[in-house]
């Protein structure tokens, strides 16, 4: 995706793949790079939110 | 994982987890012990006994951390289950789902079974697991019209729950020189299924209805989780936990024999072989009964598993699988409503009788304010801790 995409907080969450995931990846600007992001949401969405 | 000196962990600390640890060590490879070793299976009960209901202490972490010092310091279990980490609801309330919640009126959390992987979607899921994740899976879980500062978030909420979670695990060897129950971390797929992805009537369904597929999946499952998950768990060191690996044992409750024996044995027999050829141990959390599978695990070498048993008659257990450790036990109706010298005969009715290979704890996971008084436990604790095999 564009890198200077702009995500406004009040967007709604995409849920196509890719591009949706990569979208709300690039959103999580408190971490520290893309590989990161990405991770971390996998896990989110993979692992916690399933319970 | 770094020796325990580099860690931080004070010489006191050392001492009591060294000591804790062989205690288990013996009981799983039934060793003499100078005492039985004592495991906590208490979860949401340490809230209510510590003076919170459940919604103070499961979402705000400085409560938690009060109830699980509290716990600690009142019963000084050697290896404790939980840690004030089996609800981690202010992640899930942060994206508006979860399926997990407080019954405010009992003060007690409750899950309902619930599916999100549909039938048609295993083939969906294998081919392009991460797309379904995200696509399918989270998006029936989370609230419709989510927003991206919702996400932020619950990625936030999910980073302090980590935090949080570290937090408890250090100061449980650190300051209070105790063990958790393992490092590492195995999973039978049909448990993921049954658990979580498919929910416990409709897996039940379809071991019936979709024989073929449900199996593909969880050979793909058992092929790209759990074996990566349990390689990297055979690697851990294991210093300041009572066994290895953890391994939920649950979903087999729904099974019969031969539906065990072609669903759920092969993956659970491939996990055992490759800890027992690693020399690891394996702590199983079984719900219900085992011992209505027993002859499937007749031929495990002794020293492998330490289970944790909850249905299954334990003087039984031990004539029928005089090769599997195990803790449990001591029933909750006489923690609950018994007196404290009720209490402690039993105990030593156990310790008696059981004796090498078992690790003193109860008969079920605690959850419920009836499930035991204080002064019970404080007494019987204290007996065990205390008494001489």
């Amino acid at each position: 995706m564009d890198d200077n995409m702009h995500i406004n907080d009040s967007d709604e969450v995409d849920f196509s793949y890719p591009e949706g995931f990569e979208k709300a990846a690039k959103s999580l600007d408190f971490l520290p790079d893309d590989e990161t992001r990405r991770q971390i949401l996998l896990a989110l969405v993979t692992g916690m939110a399933m319970q | 994982m770094p020796k325990l000196a580099e860690r931080g962990i004070g010489m006191d600390a050392q001492k009591k987890l060294l000591e804790r640890k062989e205690l288990f060590d013996n009981a799983i490879a039934f060793k003499r012990n100078k005492r039985v070793p004592m495991l906590s299976n208490f979860f949401t009960w340490k809230i209510y006994d510590a003076g919170y209901t459940a919604k103070e202490a499961i979402y705000d972490y400085a409560v938690m951390e009060d109830v699980v010092r509290q716990f600690i310091e009142r019963y000084q279990f050697d290896a404790y289950f939980d840690l004030g980490t089996r609800n981690p609801m202010r992640v899930t309330n942060a994206f508006g789902a979860g399926r997990h919640y407080i019954d405010e009126e009992n003060d007690t959390v409750l899950v309902d079974d619930h599916t999100i992987l549909l039938r048609d979607e295993y083939s969906e899921y294998i081919t392009g697991k991460n797309e379904w994740y995200w696509s399918k899976g989270f998006k029936r879980t989370a609230k419709p019209g989510l927003t991206i500062g919702e996400l932020k978030n619950a990625v936030q909420e999910f980073l302090v729950f980590g935090q949080f979670s570290e937090k408890m695990s250090s100061m449980l060897s650190s300051e209070y020189g105790a063990l958790r129950t393992a490092s590492g971390y195995a999973m039978v797929p049909f448990e993921n299924l049954f658990l979580t992805l498919r929910g416990m009537r409709e897996a039940s369904l379809d071991l019936r209805k979709s024989k073929a597929e449900i199996k593909e999946c969880m050979d793909f499952m058992f092929e790209t989780e759990s074996l990566p998950m349990l390689e990297q768990s055979l690697a851990l060191e294991s210093n300041d936990t009572a066994a290895d690996i953890s391994c939920a044992f649950l979903g087999h409750s729904v099974l019969n024999t031969s539906q065990f024996e072609e669903f759920y044995w092969p993956y659970l027999k491939a996990i055992i072989d490759k800890a027992s050829a690693a020399h690891k141990t394996i702590f199983i959390m079984c719900e219900a009964t085992m011992l209505r599978f027993a002859e499937f695990f007749e031929d495990v070498p002794k020293g492998v598993l330490f289970v944790q048993l909850e249905q299954d008659d334990v003087f039984e257990f031990r004539k029928r699988l005089p090769n599997i450790a195990f803790t449990g036990g001591m029933p909750t109706n006489l923690l609950g409503f018994g007196t404290p010298e009720e209490c402690i005969e039993y105990a030593k009715r156990l310790i008696g009788e059981l004796g090498d290979g078992y690790a003193f704890g109860t008969d079920k996971m605690m959850s419920y304010r009836n499930d035991a008084k204080r002064e019970n436990l404080i007494a019987v604790c204290d007996f065990v801790r205390e008494y001489q095999i």
